[in-house]
């Protein structure tokens, strides 16, 4: 079949080809000239393992990223050239949907239908069908940063299926996702394409979802394998699939091992306390050898995974060798001793209740299993397991100690891979191992050996020198679980490791874990793929904080055996315990909550599309930038410190300053002129007699000055030519320079005084008269205080506004937003909008101060102060937004705007300093600052009026830079993934 | 013991490859404080060097040309403008054209011949008040030289007092001799707080933070190894911003590098417990940012670099007993311009000891409160 000539095709994609370059230099060919069709209506699954370009294929159909080569028509538009109309129309869920940590579940949810425009009719329609099926109901009101890892994947999707576009590409959307969950979600999905014809297009990880697609498209490293309908792939392992039973006393681990060691053994899982195994070919009788005498081993019929193994192993894919793990020192086997205790465990978060009274006890080389419903409370029993969390109530003891008191060597014992990636993403590889190493007391030759052994085993050599967070994603699996074992752990505590791991890792992973457990490493972990949960001796199953269930698989099993048709599955054992367990508790629980479900928004339909959106994204920045204290601080906090800083206290105004008059012989003239110094306001005048003492004082910079009055000073003066010492503390130069005008000054104050009573002085005769104009009094205040406005503005506008721009760039939240039908200018409007109403607030508080508390007078009309200000305020938004766009980090962004704004704006705009006395190249960079033409206008408006022949350059320049800005910002921001 | 020291090594050296592998974040290490460096050390000065004035002289006289030909010839007023009329005044006010206009009336030589007081008027712009109170000196030191001339021209009795005016340990009175040695600690204050308050914070919002805690790492053990990267960064911009002062600007270091270089521990240890503060306290990166920016912000403000402690209302005083960088810029005046030894530093040492020791031991408290 041709796929390009499919007809009635939404998604046609021809000699489509993507590499990316590694910081390493290596370039990857994430889609290699692939051309596949889907037809409108269907349901199509991408499955492959990691990299195989499943996302890059996405992105690309989202419009992105850009293709390198080939053409890509997404709904019969061309998504290079277009990409704005088919994000209009398509719905995309990223890999990593940023959810605003910050917004409740409510408010993520309807920031996405207002951004989407679904009308408030389709909400009540679609609203209830989402809380069912995320049973996010009861959490409506709850932040989204505070739900489980599971329920933020739940909303992530919620946000996704508000609408219902023509076209949904989703990214692994289940992982992490419970059953009960997945089951829904595949009910909605699967309505959506019967209903309403809806084309959806899905990659997973979970194979028996591709197995429930109307199609498939297996690719592997960017090229396509098969494509076609899901059971077709199925059909390639027909005839090779088969099932043993194992004899009594055998664990089923141990004939899966021996099936594995068989090279033509394609795959063998444990499957309902049998082996499942795929052969190469139809001959299955070198399997059967490896087995013990006598082993039944039945056909069964095949599975999409079967196929799907095949298909791998055909492109020469080595199935990996893990060795048994070898541990350097073997923990003691297995026995009946208990290393994990949990009596009565409770932690409550407020009123809410996430783990309730839990026990369960885990033995030395046990396989322990933790499986429930997102938020059932299992991360949590882990951090408190690990010490990372105290618990409120009951008992919990790890290898004998509680690791919450315990002290450091007791988390020695102990290795704990979590649920999110969380090693050092810019480390290597190998800086990663040994700094672990380092933390676990490994070193020198140790070291070495633990490094190298985690290099084979994970067969992480090749990628040693690769940043950690560019590993593709089985690898960085594969670092975590290698940084846990570094130290040889007895017990490992993994939090969801499979989560995201793609078929094939996840095998090796588990041959791991039973290798671990065969020498005696005690293992919990939890996980949503149920059929792993067949690897584990002992399984409990929680819900709400209880545990409903506990046992080996075969007793859970058999619990449920009794209500359903045949034998169950581990995932339909585990629907089943928890629906009956939740039964007519739910009953109780959807009356309790008849509103539990989420308030429907209006949908301002009213307001033409363009302005809906772009309210829903002020409401939003809004809402974070109020629930965020830090930007309290910097809008209002700091805005009102430096006013009062600069009001009351800050003054450039010289006085009080300590001051020694040293006096060698007291002379009457002597004391009166040291009476002269006391007289004056500026100075705090200390008398001494010796020169020494003051230079002592001087040097500990207890006096700023010395007045030096000679012992002949008397006599000398009776001859009319007497001399005084002045000496100052030249470091702080612009003060000194003042002291020693007062100084002249009390000199010469005291000379007049003198020639009033009739002595002989003669003064001048040229005397100056001083006017000061705008500022009579000489208050520093004055011009300090208006000023603050360019400061406060310049925090405002450009610094907060380019670290929440940086923010979302570095969360990773602007992938979803940027596939709706949002204008990127819509983007930077939502985000503008309320720092400038934040700026607009710093400045009333400053005008209002500066007027009322300080008197400062405004000259000039208020009109011209607001519109001046909205203008610089527009520049310094247009700042911030392009520095965040070029660095997209929060650090660096911080950094070049206290730089290249906050800066000048204190130091190079004439606030302080006078701009005509910098050397020449200084003051031609302040031509090309913004702060220069402000401070000119503030300080004319406040201090002489409207005084246009100032105002209107200063304001010209202004209008150019903000038009200039806004339009390099428009022209940089693009929708568009770096 | 041994078993700490290597922890606390490993933790400082992963610190350290975090910040120096990233050629972006090696860049953030020396290109700020060179840049400001530059700008404060070029730009922060109350020296006036070209300022324009106007004159009205309304007596044309052989005096009044003097004393005009005295001004232009400073070097440091440069005319703009010849006035006509007492109206042309404002417009060159209003417009910011001259700094001040120098009013000299008619009758200036007749009373200078007389022997009678004639004085010249000068009117102002008081928009930067500072500016023209100095402009106001510079003129004055001018006026006082055509006096003193014009005495001794026409036998004239001097003053009886002479005022010999000397300054101590920059005597020509440069603000870059006092701006740019305090850069050493106002830098080096902004991006150690920034280093530390993010540090915790980056591995808290990374998740990392839960993967060092289930290791053998004790609390005080992770703080140290926190702080002694910061610590380490903070020398080298000190240094950094030492040798522009030294090189670039050619301000004499007249005392010992042991001497500022202790006192600089002590600074940066008190620098460093409040970022680890703030870092226990905040939850994002962001916040860590910001509430840095809001402490250094009245930190700089209150440390008596661009305006006098002794100016200020005595509460505030007291407040800026407790502002480390207050102690740092006085100590590093001290060492850089005076040659100051240790002993006579201890008016600066304790307080930053004392700081040190209770920001650090805040941070140990939050730190083992936030994880308890």
């Amino acid at each position: 079949m041709d796929p390009v000539a499919a007809d009635a095709a939404v998604f046609v994609a021809r000699q489509l080809r993507k590499t990316f370059r590694r910081k390493t230099g290596e370039i990857v060919r994430a889609l290699d000239d692939i051309s596949l069709a889907v037809r409108s209506g269907t349901v199509t699954a991408l499955a492959g393992p990691d990299g195989a370009g499943k996302t890059t294929l996405l992105r690309l159909a989202a419009g992105l990223i850009a293709a390198d080569s080939g053409s890509l028509d997404v709904l019969g538009i061309d998504v290079a050239a277009e990409p704005q109309q088919v994000q209009d129309s398509i719905g995309y869920m990223p890999q990593r949907f940023g959810l605003y940590e910050d917004l409740s579940v409510r408010e993520n949810l309807n920031l996405y239908a207002d951004l989407h425009g679904v009308p408030a009719a389709q909400r009540r329609e679609r609203y209830p069908r989402l809380m069912e099926m995320t049973a996010l109901g009861p959490f409506a009101g709850r932040l989204a940063g505070q739900l489980s890892g599971g329920m933020k994947q739940k909303l992530g999707l919620a946000c996704t299926l508000v609408r219902s576009p023509r076209l949904l590409l989703l990214d692994e959307p289940t992982v992490g996702v419970d059953p009960l969950s997945r089951r829904e979600l595949w009910a909605i999905i699967q309505q959506l394409a019967r209903e309403q014809k809806l084309t959806v297009l899905l990659s997973t990880a979970y194979l028996d979802e591709a197995q429930r697609c109307d199609e498939a498209i297996v690719l592997h490293q960017g090229h396509i394998l098969a494509q076609g309908g899901a059971a077709q792939v199925s059909q390639l392992a027909e005839g090779r699939t088969f099932l043993v039973e194992p004899g009594p006393g055998q664990a089923a681990r141990l004939l899966q091992a021996r099936l594995l060691d068989e090279p033509s053994v394609v795959d063998a899982v444990p499957e309902g306390g049998r082996v499942r195994f795929v052969t190469a070919t139809q001959d299955n009788r070198a399997a059967v050898a490896r087995l013990p005498a006598g082993t039944e081993v039945a056909p069964t019929s095949p599975r999409f995974e079967d196929g799907f193994m095949i298909l791998l192993r055909q492109t020469g894919a080595e199935r990996a060798q893990v060795q048994g793990l070898p541990l350097a020192v073997p923990h003691e086997a297995a026995d009946s001793e208990p290393v994990v205790q949990v009596q009565d465990l409770l932690r409550k978060f407020g009123s809410f209740t996430a783990v309730d009274h839990l026990s369960f006890e885990v033995r030395r080389g046990e396989v322990f299993g933790l499986l429930g419903p997102n938020g059932a409370g299992k991360t949590t029993t882990f951090r408190m397991l690990c010490g990372l969390l105290p618990a409120t109530g009951g008992t919990l003891r790890v290898a004998g100690a509680d690791l919450r008191t315990a002290g450091a060597s007791a988390r020695q014992r102990i290795g704990y891979v979590a649920q999110k990636f969380s090693l050092y993403g810019q480390l290597t590889v190998l800086e990663n191992l040994e700094f672990f190493c380092g933390a676990y007391n490994l070193h020198a030759a140790r070291q070495r050996e633990r490094v190298n052994w985690a290099l084979d085993q994970f067969e992480l050599r090749p990628f040693k020198n690769l940043p950690s967070e560019q590993l593709p994603g089985g690898y960085k699996q594969r670092l975590a679980m290698a940084v846990a074992l570094m130290h040889e752990p007895a017990i490992l505590f993994l939090d969801e490791p499979t989560s995201g791991v793609d078929p094939l890792a996840r095998r090796e992973f588990w041959q791991r874990i039973t290798a671990l457990a065969e020498q005696g490493v005690t293992v919990i972990v939890t996980t949503h793929f149920m059929e792993e949960a067949e690897y584990c001796d002992r399984v409990a199953i929680l819900d709400a904080g209880r545990i409903l269930a506990q046992g080996t698989p075969a007793e859970l099993r058999a619990r449920a055996e009794s209500s359903e048709v045949g034998e169950p599955t581990m995932e339909e054992t585990f629907i089943a315990v928890v629906e009956q367990a939740r039964g007519d508790k739910a009953k109780q629980q959807e009356d309790r909550q008849a509103g539990g479900t989420i308030a429907v928004g209006p949908d301002w339909h009213w307001l033409p599309p363009k302005l809906r959106r772009t309210r829903a994204l002020v409401q939003k920045e809004a809402r974070q930038m109020l629930r965020d204290p830090s930007s309290i601080a910097i809008g209002i906090v700091l805005p009102v410190i430096l006013i009062l800083l600069f009001g009351y206290g800050l003054s450039l105004d010289v006085k009080n300053v300590p001051l020694a008059v040293v006096m060698e012989e007291p002379s009457p003239d002597a004391v009166d002129l040291a009476a002269g110094f006391q007289l004056s306001p500026y100075f705090d005048t200390l008398t001494l007699t010796t020169m020494a003492e003051a230079r002592r004082m001087m040097l500990d910079r207890q006096i700023d000055a010395i007045v030096l009055i000679r012992e002949n000073f008397g006599r000398q003066l009776n001859q009319g030519d007497a001399d005084v010492q002045l000496l100052v503390h030249g470091t702080d130069a612009n003060r000194a320079r003042i002291i020693e005008v007062y100084s002249e000054g009390a000199i010469g104050r005291w000379t007049a005084r003198r020639s009033a009573q009739g002595l002989p002085v003669v003064a001048g005769p040229v005397g100056i008269r001083d006017r000061l104009w705008f500022n009579e009094a000489n208050e520093s205040r004055y011009f300090l205080v208006p000023g603050l406005i360019v400061l406060i503005m310049t925090l405002i506008g450009a610094f907060l506004t380019a670290l929440v721009m940086a923010r979302e760039w570095e969360r990773g939240t602007l992938e979803a937003l940027f596939v709706t039908p949002v204008r990127s200018g819509e983007i930077l409007l939502g985000k503008t909008i309320p720092n400038f109403v934040l700026g607009m607030i710093g400045l009333v508080l400053c005008v209002l101060t500066a007027r009322f508390l300080f008197h400062v007078p405004l000259r000039g009309s208020i009109w011209l102060l607001t519109a001046s200000s909205m203008l610089y305020l527009v520049v310094a938004l247009g700042i911030g937004l392009l520095i965040s766009t070029a660095v997209k980090s929060q650090f660096l962004a911080s950094q070049i705007t206290i730089l290249i704004t906050f800066l000048p704006a204190l130091m190079l705009s004439g606030f302080l300093f006078d701009l005509r006395s910098m050397p020449a190249f200084v003051r031609t960079i302040t031509y090309i600052l913004p702060a220069r033409y402000f401070v000119a206008i503030l300080q004319t408006v406040f201090l002489a009026g409207d005084v246009w022949s100032v105002i209107l350059p200063a304001l010209g320049v202004l209008t150019c830079m903000a038009v200039l800005l806004l339009f390099v910002v428009r022209l940089v921001t693009h929708k568009r993934l770096a | 013991m041994f078993d700490t020291l290597a922890r606390v090594a490993t933790l400082t050296i992963k610190e350290l490859l975090a910040i120096f592998k990233d050629p972006r974040g090696r860049l953030t290490l020396f290109v700020p404080p060179i840049m400001q460096c530059l700008i404060f050390g070029y730009a922060a000065t109350y020296n006036l060097n070209r300022v324009p004035y106007a004159v009205l002289d309304q007596d044309r006289s052989a005096a009044s040309q003097d004393l005009l030909a005295r001004l232009d010839g400073s070097g440091v007023f440069y005319r703009v403008a010849n006035l006509g009329n007492n109206a042309d005044i404002d417009r060159y006010i209003d417009r910011r054209e001259a700094l001040f206009v120098l009013a000299i009336a008619s009758d200036f030589e007749r009373r200078l011949q007389m022997g009678l007081p004639a004085d010249v008027q000068v009117i102002a712009d008081g928009r930067n008040s500072n500016t023209a109170g100095t402009s106001q000196g510079y003129l004055q030191a001018i006026v006082a030289q055509f006096n003193a001339d014009w005495r001794a021209r026409h036998a004239m009795p001097e003053p009886p007092i002479r005022v010999e005016s000397r300054a101590w340990f920059n005597p020509n009175l440069e603000t870059r001799w006092n701006m740019v040695p305090a850069m050493i600690g106002t830098l080096t204050m902004l991006q150690t707080l920034l280093v530390t308050a993010l540090s915790v914070a980056r591995e808290r919002e990374n998740g990392t933070f839960d993967q060092l805690l289930v290791t053998p790492f004790r609390p005080l053990e992770l703080l140290a190894g926190k702080a002694l990267p910061s610590l380490f960064i903070g020398f080298v911009q000190a240094t950094t911003v030492l040798l522009v002062a030294q090189l670039w600007f050619q301000i004499p270091f007249a005392g010992s590098f042991i001497t500022l270089y202790a006192g600089l521990t002590l600074f940066l240890l008190a620098a460093i417990g409040i970022g680890l503060f703030v870092s226990s306290v905040v939850g994002t990166m962001q916040q860590a940012l910001l509430f840095t920016f809001v402490l250094v912000l009245p930190f700089t403000l209150l440390s008596g670099l661009a305006t006098p402690i002794s100016s200020m209302p005595r509460v505030l005083q007291y407040v800026t007993l407790a502002n480390p960088l207050r102690y740092a810029i006085d100590l590093t005046h001290r060492v850089y311009l005076e040659g100051a030894p240790l002993w006579n530093l201890r008016g600066d040492l304790w307080p930053l000891a004392l700081i040190a020791f209770v920001t650090l031991s805040a941070a140990t408290w939050m730190f083992r409160h936030r994880l308890g």
